[in-house]
């Protein structure tokens, strides 16, 4: 079995999980392999559902993915029983998400797309925020989370869905959430219908513009992702997609930024930080 | 004469199925307008209660609407009201794109 060693901050931005991918190199799904985070210092919401969805692509390949979670410090290791990660990766209980301490959604596996697949988040913003929750703001997380799973739901050819994980920071005044799911990639899914786009990071530019579709379904208008956009970056958050080798970093009313790169992820996944705003 | 249409007030919230997928809420809301104004009413769809609406949700409404009942008619008998600056402009997006995209 390969041991993969991340002695690093696992932090919701792409730079670490590229790292990461990197350090995994040409992974097979039918693989076994071994994440060892004993010495990881951070993990957030972009780790737990990249995790999950290697780990299922692995076990619905005949491959296996162990991973071994930190200890210490005490945080982090509430942030493993509390993200879902130690009930997946170590068998431990399934985490509450009433605990007072718990500011986080754990992971959620969500198949089809549907009103309620924003909701855990919804009652995670309330339960902390209370009645300070901004109506119109609550609405736009539930929208964001809504347009990724419908958009996993009509173009990903996930096999098994997609993996959802959230987290309050109290302290920044943030809300991330991360869902990925182990599909064909939004790059290969436009190139299949658009053969002129040369790579899959120009294919992924132009869905981030919007106005552009590939019509899997007849709800489809190619409005989704700019949607998205617009919602976290008019807010002042900023929205990370790596989907196969490309990768788009969207952050105010600067131009996305959108790169390949050689680390591949079996997949896609977004991320976004939304700055909480209360009455 | 002719006796003025009816006037019905339809709430969205009220025709979400019960696993909330948003297609096949924007189906069902969609069967339930053009039922009424087939039947000869005016309507006006309220979107309170509908929390997360989404792109995909006013795409299906509209295009079965159009579907249904044409352009025409879908402007001067159905109304739709918001709850949020936000549905209205997912609204907006979606209507310019299924009018461009048929």
């Amino acid at each position: 079995m390969r041991t993969i060693k991340v002695g690093f901050r696992l932090n919701d931005r792409e730079a670490d999980l590229l790292q990461v991918l990197r350090l995994l190199g040409d992974w097979q799904p039918n693989e076994s392999i071994e994440f060892d985070l004993r010495t990881c210092t951070y993990l957030g919401p972009l780790a737990a559902t990249c995790l999950a969805t290697l780990h299922e692509l692995a076990r619905t390949s005949g491959g296996h993915l162990a991973v071994r979670l930190p200890e210490n410090p005490p945080e982090l290791r509430a942030y493993c029983a509390f993200s879902g990660l130690a009930s997946r990766f170590l068998g431990a209980p399934s985490p509450s998400m009433e605990h007072p301490e718990n500011e986080t959604v754990p992971l959620q596996r969500i198949e089809t797309a549907s009103f309620n697949d924003s909701i855990p988040v919804q009652q995670l913003v309330r339960r902390h925020l209370g009645a300070a929750a901004d109506e119109d703001w609550v609405d736009e997380l539930q929208t964001c989370i809504n347009e990724i799973t419908q958009n996993v739901s009509d173009h990903s050819s996930s096999m098994f869905g997609c993996f959802l994980s959230a987290r309050y920071f109290r302290s920044e005044g943030t809300c991330r959430v991360a869902i990925a799911d182990g599909g064909i990639g939004i790059g290969p899914r436009v190139r299949a219908s658009f053969p002129d786009f040369r790579s899959d990071d120009q294919a992924l530019s132009r869905v981030i513009e919007g106005d552009f579709t590939t019509r899997s379904r007849r709800n489809n208008a190619g409005q989704g992702i700019r949607l998205l956009r617009d919602i976290v970056t008019r807010r002042g958050g900023e929205l990370t997609i790596i989907s196969q080798a490309a990768v788009c970093v969207c952050r105010g009313a600067a131009k996305p930024r959108t790169m390949l790169q050689q680390a591949r992820f079996p997949g896609t996944v977004l991320c976004f930080h939304l700055p909480i705003i209360a009455s | 004469m002719n006796s003025p249409a009816a006037q019905r007030t339809i709430q969205a919230v009220n025709h979400l199925t019960p696993d909330g997928s948003v297609v096949d809420s924007a189906r069902a809301l969609a069967t339930e307008i053009a039922d009424q104004v087939k039947a000869g009413a005016s309507v006006t769809v309220d979107f309170r209660g509908i929390r997360g609406a989404t792109t995909s949700y006013f795409n299906m409404l509209l295009r079965d609407l159009l579907q249904s009942l044409g352009h025409t008619t879908l402007e001067q008998r159905v109304a739709f009201s918001f709850a949020s600056a936000l549905q209205s402009e997912l609204f907006d997006r979606s209507r310019k794109a299924v009018t461009e995209q048929p």
